[in-house]
């Protein structure tokens, strides 16, 4: 009978600890242009300070409105990325990368933490 | 009967969807390895790793020259002692770790990098690497052949092999007068595509391959978590027999499940290469035990004993029973000395297994009792 071995680094990754590999530096074929690939655009993680007194864990939304993204929890707006980050959120939402966010205390002051997630 | 080898047998919803099933790449990748997958082979940004989905897997192929375990490794470590401490960078300046007991000791690659990857915002973000060049001039490793273990996070080790020509990587590694240098420890998770668990393993030996290039001498690198993956290996070893050591990053492994299966692996591994010594990186030290006979050709490598230390723990060997306990007591002694005393506790606890599991094997009393003191050492020798 085969045997399973877990060997290796175990059967699943950290969240933390997610890079996006990128193509080989100097490959003929690397047609992703250094600097401009998904992996150099969308960056792993962000937080961003907001106004709210409910518990950690919580979930937060990206809205988009005018100007830039809105942060939402509970339903409502709680704070808003800065034009950097709007535009860097666009552009990874246009190529499949989403950031999911919660809420977190950091030295008791509250931050909506968005991750990398691949759609 | 039915066949439980069959590959055709117990395939997850996405085996089928894994390019390997229709023998893609091989007899590189065998199509009998779908039947672990069990997650997706898409992965349009390449999430960790490439996949047989890749629309550019031939650049990376091209970069590892192929899957085929072709790597040929020249320089080779005949004689390492089987405990070796391993110091961080902010434990170099343990200055009494007296090289004539310890004349080896290791670094992991977070611990020669001033930057490289910073924690922020709860996940780790590549950064502009920046080496700590004057490392080993430090009083830790004076005196001591030092070396290098290429673990760390996969944002660490894949940033630092992508960027590995801009930062002279390799170049850098000989300058710092190490010892010697092991493969990167590119990660085989459970369950994900073959061709992604080939690469890793291809591009750890290339990584072997390219410090040698710089006259480094290396030891490499062994995730094996299939039967596919160790025949794979011991039919390289076997190929390149000059190799007598290699290593085995076992930080993850926690759960007793996944212990005995590592060390089943190992000992396959042993017993197939009758001649290779293994190193196993953070393997728990209380369960060596299940190497048996094997223990002669096993060595530990772990940050225990000064990890134990920065946190107050003192270890303590119980020659007469052979047990290594935990005194979890703060203790007047300073940082330094209970890393020394955890070290030699270790390295005892140690010596008294091989004795154990060894029928030819006596630890030398001179060295138990310089280590023990001479109390413990009496009980030890009756």
């Amino acid at each position: 009978m085969t045997r399973r071995n877990n060997m290796g680094s175990g059967s699943t990754r950290k969240v933390v600890d997610r890079p996006l590999i990128r193509t080989p530096k100097g490959s003929r074929s690397g047609g992703e242009g250094e600097g401009h690939s998904v992996a150099d655009v969308c960056i792993p993680s962000f937080d961003v300070r907001i106004e709210y007194e409910g518990k950690d864990g919580v979930p937060a939304y990206l809205q988009r409105s005018e100007k830039n993204y809105q942060v939402i929890v509970d339903r409502k707006v709680v704070g808003g990325l800065s034009m950097k980050l709007s535009v860097m959120t666009a552009q990874c939402e246009m190529e499949g990368v989403l950031y999911v966010g919660k809420v977190v205390y950091d030295k008791k002051t509250p931050y909506a933490r968005f991750n990398r997630s691949i759609a | 009967m039915l066949d439980s080898t069959d590959p055709l047998r117990s395939l997850s919803m996405f085996s089928e969807g894994c390019e390997v099933a229709k023998g893609y790449l091989y007899p590189f990748v065998e199509p009998g390895e779908t039947k672990y997958v069990t997650k997706s082979c898409c992965n349009r940004h390449r999430e960790c790793t490439p996949t047989c989905k890749d629309r550019q897997l031939g650049v990376f192929l091209d970069e590892v020259g192929g899957l085929e375990f072709d790597t040929h490794l020249s320089s080779g470590i005949y004689t390492l002692p089987s405990y070796i401490p391993t110091f961080d960078y902010h434990t170099r300046g343990l200055s009494n770790f007296n090289p004539k007991h310890y004349p080896y000791v290791a670094v992991t690659l977070q611990d020669i990098l001033r930057s490289g990857v910073v924690y922020k915002a709860g996940a780790l973000h590549e950064r502009e690497v920046q080496y700590r060049i004057n490392l080993l001039l430090a009083s830790a490793f004076r005196g001591k052949k030092v070396i290098l273990l290429l673990t760390g996070s996969d944002t660490l080790i894949e940033w630092v092999w992508y960027t590995r020509r801009d930062i002279n990587f390799f170049q850098t590694l000989a300058t710092m007068g190490f010892y010697a240098v092991s493969g990167f420890n590119f990660s085989v998770i459970d369950g994900e595509c073959p061709v992604a668990h080939a690469l890793a393993q291809k591009k750890s030996l290339v990584s072997c391959e390219l410090a040698e290039q710089y006259g480094i001498k290396t030891i490499p690198h062994v995730y094996a978590i299939n039967e596919y993956h160790i025949r794979r290996y011991i039919t390289w070893f076997k190929n390149n027999s000059h190799v007598k050591f290699c290593v085995v990053n076992c930080q993850l492994q926690d759960r007793m499940e996944d212990v005995q299966t590592t060390v089943q692996a190992v000992k396959t591994l042993m017993q197939e290469l009758p001649y290779l010594h293994v190193i196993l990186q953070g393997f728990r030290i209380t369960r060596l035990s299940l190497f048996g006979e094997l223990l002669s050709r096993i060595h530990l490598v772990e940050k225990s004993p000064i990890k134990d230390a920065q946190m107050r723990r003192k270890r303590i060997v119980l020659p007469n029973e052979g047990r290594l306990v935990t005194g979890w007591r703060r203790t007047d002694e300073t940082m330094p000395e209970l890393s020394l005393h955890n070290a030699n506790h270790r390295r005892v606890y140690f010596e008294l297994l091989k004795k154990k599991y060894l029928p030819d094997y006596t630890p030398s009393e001179q060295l138990l009792r310089e280590l023990l003191g001479t109390s413990l050492s009496v009980a030890l020798s009756r």
